[in-house]
């Protein structure tokens, strides 16, 4: 059926319905979170710069969310500071971390951390503060401070709420006495940017901060990604059946996960076919 | 258009499948975040919840985006997760918050309120209404109503053939009309 033939919705003003009912439904629609909301769930993504509105959408009211946007004549710091705790932590770890096909992160411009303002002040502030007390090496192994910014790990359907500190890219750069050391205060996603920086020069204690993921965090948001690093680190040892052997039981248990072809991309000697059984309600 | 609706000066909200490149997760947040949130929230996620199911929706839309195939917009494909994330909230978390009710909230304060006081008022009076309809009807209801998504693409994010969605579409209509009128007879228009 086209969509000439729908029924006039009841907000419409010839549906057959009371001016106070639409009223209420108008108010429905004007329910969307303000930019503060929309600010601590970018937090929570691993968003790389956030790019403009497309234009072709239809605008919705967001006069709030998107101000900032429209009038890029003011650049104060706590903005940029804002995007970079907010979107491009996250976002350059996860670029690097995850390069599969779902992630286009790029690296920020100041053009396009100016275009992406969708941080809001507050949100700014408290992660600076949290980006302040990590700058600090005798703060690294400490139990996080009350200042830090907490945001909620990612979630998996039907897991709860988890409480995570925001990735700072100035963690990764600390001085540490033992590199696969985990202390109790440590999230999963810094133990795992831990991972991922350490791939390149030293895959063994990738390998070990993977084991120690797993053990800290058995149920953990992030397990997909500590177990591409755990391939890849095998791979770096040589340890090529072992890595195969991994890879194929992370294809198996998510058969559709989106770093099938970073896998595939490790040379591991085998293509991992596509079996998707991806529910066709979601695609 | 409709004078008593701003939204709907803007074009229909259903998009056509997927011609060209997926957009950006970055792109997908910023032009749909908004809408997701808003939709999670009239589907019946509590207000205290809503930012972790956004969350949820959103990294369902990242991880699986590069499967993404384009048999529908990928706005629908959006409110499809939106719609499915809801609905297992609601199954672990509704006795956390609140229990769903046929009875509708009490209006409370005088009607000359702040505008945005009585905006509040009537989400919460509209939630509640919507909250007495079944799972099925309601992801209609929310998704043609209120997202003003055409009804083929409702259609396609709920699952189910069209005409399903039509009849679920009237079914929730005359449950949620009635209530509403019920509720809302005496009240000022805003």
């Amino acid at each position: 059926m086209s969509k000439l033939d729908e029924p006039p919705r009841l907000i419409d003003a010839g549906s057959d319905t009371t001016d106070r009912v639409r009223g209420v439904l108008r108010a429905g629609k004007r329910g969307l979170p303000d930019a503060d909301s929309l600010a601590r769930l970018a937090a929570r993504l691993p968003l790389g710069p956030l790019p403009p509105p497309t234009s072709a959408l239809p605008k919705p009211p967001l006069p709030r969310l998107l101000a900032p946007i429209a009038a890029p004549s003011v650049l104060p710091g706590v903005i940029v500071g804002a995007l970079l705790g907010l979107g491009v932590a996250t976002g350059m770890w996860w670029r690097d971390a995850a390069s599969a096909p779902a992630a286009t992160f790029t690296v920020a411009s100041p053009a396009t951390i100016a275009s992406a303002r969708i941080a809001a002040p507050k949100a700014a502030s408290s992660l600076a503060e949290a980006r302040a007390d990590r700058l600090d090496p005798q703060r690294i192994p400490a139990p996080p401070s009350a200042g830090a910014a907490r945001v909620a790990a990612p979630l998996d359907t039907g897991s709860d709420a988890r409480a995570v500190d925001a990735p700072s890219p100035a963690e990764s750069a600390a001085p540490a006495a033992d590199a696969t050391a985990v202390v109790d205060s440590e999230t999963e996603v810094h133990l795992l940017q831990r991972a991922q920086a350490a791939l390149g020069a030293d895959p063994a204690t990738a390998l070990a901060l993977t084991v120690a993921h797993a053990r800290r965090f058995p149920g953990g948001a992030l397990g997909q990604e500590s177990e591409l690093i755990a391939v890849t680190a095998l791979v770096a040892l040589g340890r090529k059946p072992e890595a195969e052997a991994r890879a194929a039981s992370l294809l198996e248990r998510f058969p559709s996960s989106a770093y099938r072809g970073r896998l595939e991309s490790l040379g591991l000697g085998r293509s991992f076919q596509k079996n998707d059984p991806a529910s066709p309600r979601t695609e | 258009m409709s004078s008593l609706s701003p939204a709907r000066a803007e074009p229909p909200r259903g998009l056509p499948a997927r011609e060209g490149a997926v957009p950006s997760f970055e792109q997908l947040f910023v032009d749909h975040a908004p809408f997701a949130w808003r939709a999670l929230r009239r589907l019946g996620v509590h207000d205290a919840d809503a930012e972790d199911v956004c969350q949820e929706v959103f990294m369902i839309v990242h991880r699986r985006l590069a499967t993404f195939e384009g048999r529908s917009s990928i706005q629908t494909w959006i409110y499809g997760i939106c719609v499915r994330v809801a609905a297992d909230y609601r199954k672990r978390a509704h006795r956390r918050h609140e229990s769903p009710s046929d009875d509708l909230p009490e209006r409370s304060g005088p009607a000359n309120q702040h505008a945005e006081l009585e905006d509040h008022e009537a989400r919460a009076l509209l939630d509640a209404t919507v909250r007495t309809l079944d799972d099925d009807k309601r992801a209609v209801f929310v998704l043609f109503e209120l997202e003003e998504l055409p009804m083929t693409e409702v259609a396609v994010a709920v699952g189910c053939p069209v005409q399903t969605a039509y009849a679920r579409l009237y079914a929730a209509r005359h449950l949620v009309e009635a209530a509403l009128r019920r509720a809302t007879s005496g009240r000022k228009v805003t």
